[in-house]
């Protein structure tokens, strides 16, 4: 028994995927893409964070009341990777000196659900590149940020499947498994791009 | 089927084509066709005219596959381009065909 490690990203169309909260290009979440998370968090009980994600979050979520994702990250135990000790209290927070990529090959041999990846683009990286998620849950806003971090950024695998829905008019969701063994590279030509 | 392709290098086209040397001045054969008007280029082509915001929609097709590199089809802009979504379906559980219109402001 093995649990898949799924990557949960919102992403403006020309795939950059700053937080939300200080890019404008994401716009409001309307009551589909809230089921659309919903669902995701509903497999996961144990939520991995890198450093800056876990830094910003811990201020911030602990106090929030936007559900379901407030009571969702407060109450499932994290797992923070940093090098460094965090200066910051969240309860249920773990704190990881080893490097990810071998702890999460451990942690997926474990019993349990899925293992969710929020944000963390840095923590996100690694793991897609040991070939270590599972699932690729992306959520495109229909934007053109023009610029700020991507998360696939050096990172290689192929996928087996995935499904399509549009969600709000504000945002299509994409469900993707991810295939870590048929690994192979593709240039970007034409309209046709990769994830 | 009126054709423009765009160069700054090509003086000459066959194949009855127009020559566009600036991706600005793009809107004069566009504006001159009935219809869409449909840009087959690469990225640095349609880096161009979304730069100058003169794509009006795109109709993307996105394989299941993190490339890890290579020449990203979006470039870097100045300003954000909001969209709204048109349309997006999977076409054989692997490839997903999107649609987005520019959402422009109208005055």
């Amino acid at each position: 028994m093995t649990r898949n490690v799924v990557l949960y990203e919102l992403m403006s169309l020309d795939g950059f995927a700053d937080d939300p909260g200080e890019g404008d290009w994401f716009g409001d979440a309307d009551e589909r893409l809230i089921g659309y998370l919903a669902d995701v968090i509903g497999r996961q009980d144990c939520v991995l964070l890198g450093r800056r994600t876990f830094e910003k979050w811990a201020p911030h979520w602990p106090s929030s009341t936007m559900q379901p994702f407030a009571d969702f990250i407060n109450t499932t135990p994290k797992l923070v990777f940093s090098s460094t000790a965090p200066s910051l209290d969240w309860p249920g927070t773990t704190h990881v000196t080893e490097p990810a990529p071998a702890f999460v090959a451990g942690l997926k041999q474990r019993d349990g659900g899925d293992i969710g990846v929020h944000g963390s683009l840095t923590l996100a990286r690694a793991l897609l590149a040991a070939h270590l998620v599972d699932e690729l849950r992306l959520v495109v806003a229909p934007s053109l940020a023009g610029g700020g971090k991507r998360p696939f950024d050096g990172a290689t695998c192929s996928a087996s499947s995935s499904s399509a829905r549009t969600a709000p008019a504000a945002a299509c969701c994409s469900t993707t498994a991810a295939a870590p063994d048929h690994v192979h590279r593709r240039r970007l030509t034409h309209s046709h791009i990769g994830i | 089927m009126p054709r423009a392709v765009l160069s700054r290098t090509v003086t000459e086209a066959d194949w009855d084509a127009t020559i566009v040397t600036d991706a600005a001045r793009v809107r004069g054969p566009a504006d001159a066709a009935d219809g869409d008007t449909h840009v087959f280029g690469g990225s640095s082509t349609v880096a161009a005219l979304a730069e100058a915001d003169l794509v009006d929609g795109y109709r993307i097709v996105v394989h299941p596959v993190v490339p890890g590199g290579g020449t990203p089809f979006f470039p870097a802009l100045a300003n954000r381009q909001p969209m709204t979504s048109v349309e997006s379906r999977t076409f054989d559980g692997r490839v997903t065909g999107l649609r987005y219109a520019r959402a422009r402001v109208t005055s």
